[in-house]
């Protein structure tokens, strides 16, 4: 592959591109009115303090199976080309059934 | 020197950015002409994408005051990038892709988590409510997606034996009937968790505008919204054109190219490509179009009782036939 179509400075030129986009467009708007008002961040109006969000559902075990799952779809996908496929199923069957716990075992009674 | 101007050619004209922009504004404008028109509505005229990136290019461009401005400026620069990237690793020449390598298809498929991965951070650090929650929206929609559109994105590649989308779709030239068959699961799992990897309807709630007024990018306005919004346009080609390129044979249009000369067979297999990628936006806009807003909590549920199983089940069917081969 030619060097420059390597990843790394594939992006690094995207960057530049994006960049220079960035600063054409810097260059044609207009100047921000540095009203107090107009810098305050969105709140339909009020004057509401921003703040963190309690969420109604639990992100933290959403974010558990994800990084379990994760994980052990990049070792299935390598499996099959090092070792036997059979190998593969019996992860396969222990994977499904670490996914059913943690699926079942994060309902709430409501 | 002649190898690094088309060097430069292939990631700055074609298929580098000048065509990835107009393709992004081409589809965008399909998108929106046939969801008005299956609404019985006119549409938009063809310039419509084009003029709403230049008009919001131009416009003011408030950062408040509260909101990490470093952030705020880097976030929609660095998701476009991440998107173009994506978008130039897909195999576009069937005879010789030259930016092909052995584990593309991984590359390309964490490149376009980071947009997901920006969108987040630009809400979280915009100090703004509705974009603070719109944000732990989009996480949360990451994680519930991100897993069955890996599984199904390896499902041709286990199928294959390589991680070289070129080599999946040399594979797939080779054995068309296989990944018709166990592979239409994966297929129809890929549709649904890009659809929600992009945020549109039935997935959206991240974004609602009704509840959230924009979620993550609630605050953005000017050149950030503009790059946000083409980063998106560019995230929908490079996703559509992935599942065409992993599920439907990519550039192989099914003719013996043994005796044509490279340039038409590369002009063929391109435009082939191009048909079936927008053959897969289409299916996106009709599901836009036919399917309402699910609440957060349903997207997860969705994910993961029916998603992810369904997504296991078929890999468990490709392994399965992989050892019978």
């Amino acid at each position: 592959m030619n060097y420059l179509l390597t990843p790394l400075i594939v992006m690094g030129v995207f960057t530049a591109i994006a960049l220079l986009i960035y600063w054409i467009a810097g260059r044609m708007s207009p100047k921000v009115d540095q009203s107090e008002d107009k810098l305050m961040a969105y709140a339909s109006g009020e004057k509401i303090p921003g703040g963190k969000a309690a969420q109604t559902y639990t992100l933290f075990h959403v974010a558990f199976i994800f990084t379990v799952i994760h994980v052990a779809v990049i070792m299935l996908a390598l499996i099959p080309e090092t070792t036997d496929a059979l190998l593969a199923l019996a992860f396969l069957g222990g994977l499904a059934i670490s996914v059913f716990a943690l699926v079942t075992g994060g309902e709430t009674d409501d | 020197m002649i190898d690094y101007l088309w060097a430069l050619f292939y990631i700055l004209v074609f298929p580098g950015f000048l065509f990835i922009s107009t393709l992004a504004m081409v589809i965008q404008w399909i998108d929106r002409k046939v969801s008005a028109r299956l609404q019985k509505r006119v549409g938009p005229p063809f310039i419509q994408p084009i003029a709403d990136l230049i008009k919001l290019l131009t416009k003011e461009d408030i950062v408040p005051k509260k909101a990490d401005s470093a952030m705020f400026s880097a976030l929609p620069i660095v998701g476009v990038a991440a998107v173009l990237t994506a978008f130039i690793y897909l195999p576009f020449y069937i005879v010789d892709s030259p930016t092909s390598f052995s584990i593309d298809l991984l590359f390309v498929l964490y490149m376009l988590s980071i947009p997901t991965l920006a969108l987040f951070l630009a809400g979280w650090t915009s100090s703004n409510l509705f974009g603070q929650v719109g944000s732990m929206r989009t996480i949360t929609q990451l994680i519930s997606y991100e897993i069955p559109f890996f599984i199904a994105m390896l499902a041709p590649a286990i199928l294959a034996g390589t991680w070289s989308l070129a080599g999946i779709v040399e594979y797939q030239s080779e054995h068309f009937w296989l990944l018709i068959s166990p592979a239409v699961l994966a297929f129809i799992i890929g549709i649904i968790a890009l659809q929600g990897k992009l945020e549109r309807l039935p997935f959206d709630s991240p974004e609602a505008e009704t509840e959230l007024v924009g979620g993550p990018l609630a605050d953005y306005s000017g050149r950030r919204y503009a790059l946000f919004r083409f980063m998106v346009d560019v995230e929908m080609v490079a996703g559509a054109a992935l599942i065409a390129v992993l599920f439907l044979g990519g550039g192989d249009f099914f003719v013996d190219i043994g005796g044509m000369n490279w340039f038409v067979a590369d002009l063929l297999g391109f435009l082939a490509l191009m048909l079936k990628t927008l053959f897969v936006v289409l299916i996106l806009t009709v599901i836009k179009v036919a399917v309402a807003r699910f609440r957060i909590d349903q997207v997860v549920k969705i994910s993961y009782r029916f998603l992810i199983p369904l997504s296991l089940l078929q890999l468990f069917i490709l392994i399965a036939v992989k050892l019978w081969l």
